[in-house]
């Protein structure tokens, strides 16, 4: 049976109760030919048996986080067939105390949800077998066996809103910049950019406050990354919106202090700028995290994991200065001033959220700065 | 100060009749209202050109025209890398006011013709020529016309009566219907061909203006 190996709390909803009690279920993958069954009551098994005919059995585990001891966890009630099992009487208790005012710990313990919704290898938590009881007694031919076992778990949050565990920032980056993108320089001048965030172990006894946001994101196009955006801001903006019971939604407002880096300035050069003037709209990526400073009842954290991979963002381009046929520049009243000249006015649509800047000013400027 | 230089296209894309030089190209979201100067002496463009520019400015209306992004120009440090828009071709429109030329028309029927004396206007600054009338007359009668060849100039904002010339006629009949409005101040229309010289580009438009002041003057035959 593989040492039990691959054990999963399902469903759990961390700090749901103040007394760290919970009661969760476990999923676990046999590997072999053999069902275990444990139960209250005699069991006549049918098939090929390992027959336990027990009074109130249990098997014991000690909760460990990082090698120390945070709780325990009980499962009275297994019956494990060959393949995939749910179990359903897994109880436990994680002293929350232990998270109290320990920031690293705490950190680490929400991080991990989210690197398991992220589909990321991640071990909080261990199980380390203790015993397995039967009639106030351990039994002789699995004792031995259990209180050699330990193996890392898993946590899958409770998260009845989104059912399925999926990326907490999903798809939910909203991108609207306004770059000033002036010879080959660029500046972000104005824009926002929000996204929903789905913390996946909050929950009504545990209330999250997020007081910081980082972004940190890196935008690609065809050739590589080539544009980096670092954004640090508090919540006192307002720009944090509670959204319900999982979910609060950043709205963040960039203007000429967001740091933007050309990571790349040949791909920005030859790639991104022309991409940008010629075609109504420009295929991008991005990647990036969020990391949170958060307030939660038991102290602060820091959440990290947030982030996206590959994201697609397409974004509108200047569309080869008349919107790709559909706004053609105008060329307006023609007044000479002089043998050969002629005043016009002369407009242009830009429908992309890109700010263009042809002139000498602010290349100017931009250097100095 | 540093200005986009675009070369203008007529529709089929093929003529460049002009030179658009933007200072400061700064592109909002959405429409940009900018100010730029169509200059033709900059060598980009074929010599006839700025003809054709001239021919539908002054003709007025809504031409279909195509630009072309060249290049940006500055005038302290050398020439900057200006990425994505050099050789940018795009769409446009040119939207021009119809420019006045015809001021007045007096036609006077006397015994050895019916002659016309044309008053030019000129709201093209600073002074512009004409080279050729050869116009149709309409509201008269069918089949009146003028033909002139001229080298008259006239500055901006004045007119200038062009010496007389003959007024022709599809047959004598409709010369002898004039009679009958000697005397009256009418609205006539002129329609045809017109030679502009503007300064050494000579260019031949196609020109229509109604409601041009006109009488008719003379003794009865």
């Amino acid at each position: 049976m593989n040492g039990f190996k691959g054990f999963q709390i399902q469903n759990h909803a961390p700090f749901s109760s103040p007394s760290g009690q919970f009661s969760a279920e476990l999923t676990w993958h046999n590997p072999s030919h053999i069902s275990l069954t444990l139960v209250r009551k005699f069991f006549p098994a049918s098939y090929k048996v390992m027959l336990a005919h027990l009074n109130q059995p249990r098997i014991e585990f000690d909760l460990l986080a990082g090698g120390h001891k945070i709780g325990n966890s009980t499962i009275s009630n297994m019956h494990i067939t060959p393949g995939d099992n749910t179990i359903t009487g897994f109880t436990g208790s994680l002293d929350p105390r232990i998270f109290r005012n320990n920031r690293t710990l705490l950190s680490r313990y929400l991080s991990g949800f989210i690197a398991q919704a992220n589909g990321q290898e991640f071990s909080l938590l261990q199980l380390q077998g203790v015993a397995a009881i039967a009639n106030n007694r351990e039994i002789y031919w699995l004792g031995p066996a259990i209180e050699r076992m330990t193996f890392d778990l898993p946590l899958i949050a409770r998260d009845p809103a989104h059912p399925g565990h999926g990326n907490p920032l999903g798809e939910s980056f909203k991108w609207d910049f306004i770059f000033v993108a002036g010879m080959s320089m660029l500046e972000v001048t104005n824009g926002t950019l929000s996204i929903t965030i789905t913390l996946p172990f909050e929950s009504a006894m545990f209330p999250v406050y997020i007081e910081d946001v980082r972004w940190d994101l890196t935008i690609s196009n065809h050739q590589g990354p080539f544009l980096r955006i670092v954004r640090n801001f508090r919540s006192s903006s307002n720009e944090i919106v509670p959204l319900g019971e999982h979910s609060h939604s950043i709205r963040s407002r960039l203007d000429k202090h967001t740091l933007v880096d050309i990571l790349e300035r040949e791909i920005w050069n030859m790639y991104f700028t022309r991409d940008f003037v010629a075609s109504t709209v420009v295929h991008l990526r991005i990647t990036g995290t969020v990391t949170l400073e958060v307030v939660t009842p038991l102290g602060n954290a820091t959440v990290s994991g947030l982030g996206v991979r590959d994201e697609r963002w397409d974004m509108k381009g200047l569309g080869g200065l008349d919107n790709g046929g559909k706004s053609p520049a105008e060329v307006s009243y023609p007044i000479a001033f002089e043998y050969r000249k002629w005043m016009v006015g002369f407009r242009v649509y830009n429908p992309s959220a890109i700010e263009v800047a042809v002139n000498f000013q602010l290349w100017h400027q931009i250097l100095k700065f | 100060m540093g200005a986009s230089t675009f070369t203008m296209y007529t529709d089929r894309n093929v003529e460049c009749f002009a030179v658009l030089k933007v200072n400061d190209l700064n592109l909002t979201r959405g429409w940009s209202n900018l100010i730029g100067v169509i200059e033709t002496d900059e060598g980009r463009c074929v010599s006839n050109g700025f003809g054709k520019f001239l021919s539908m400015v002054i003709a007025g209306g809504i031409y279909r025209i195509a630009a072309k992004f060249v290049d940006c120009q500055y005038s302290s440090v050398g020439k900057p890398f200006v990425t994505g828009f050099q050789l940018q071709k795009f769409n446009a429109v040119l939207h021009s006011i119809k420019y006045v030329l015809f001021d007045s028309l007096d036609i006077w029927i006397q015994q050895d013709g019916v002659k016309a004396t044309v008053t030019i206007a000129n709201e093209i600054y600073p002074a512009m020529s004409f080279t050729l009338i050869d116009v149709a007359v309409l509201g008269l009668v069918e089949g009146v016309g003028i033909n002139s060849t001229i080298i008259e100039s006239t500055g901006f904002g004045s007119t200038k009566q062009l010496p007389q010339v003959g007024l022709t006629f599809k047959s004598s009949a409709s010369a002898n219907y004039l009679n009958q409005f000697i005397g009256r101040d009418m609205k006539l229309g002129m329609e045809g061909k017109l030679g502009i010289d503007w300064n050494g580009i000579q260019t031949l438009i196609d020109y229509t203006q109604q409601d041009i002041p006109a009488r008719v003057r003379g003794v009865m035959a």
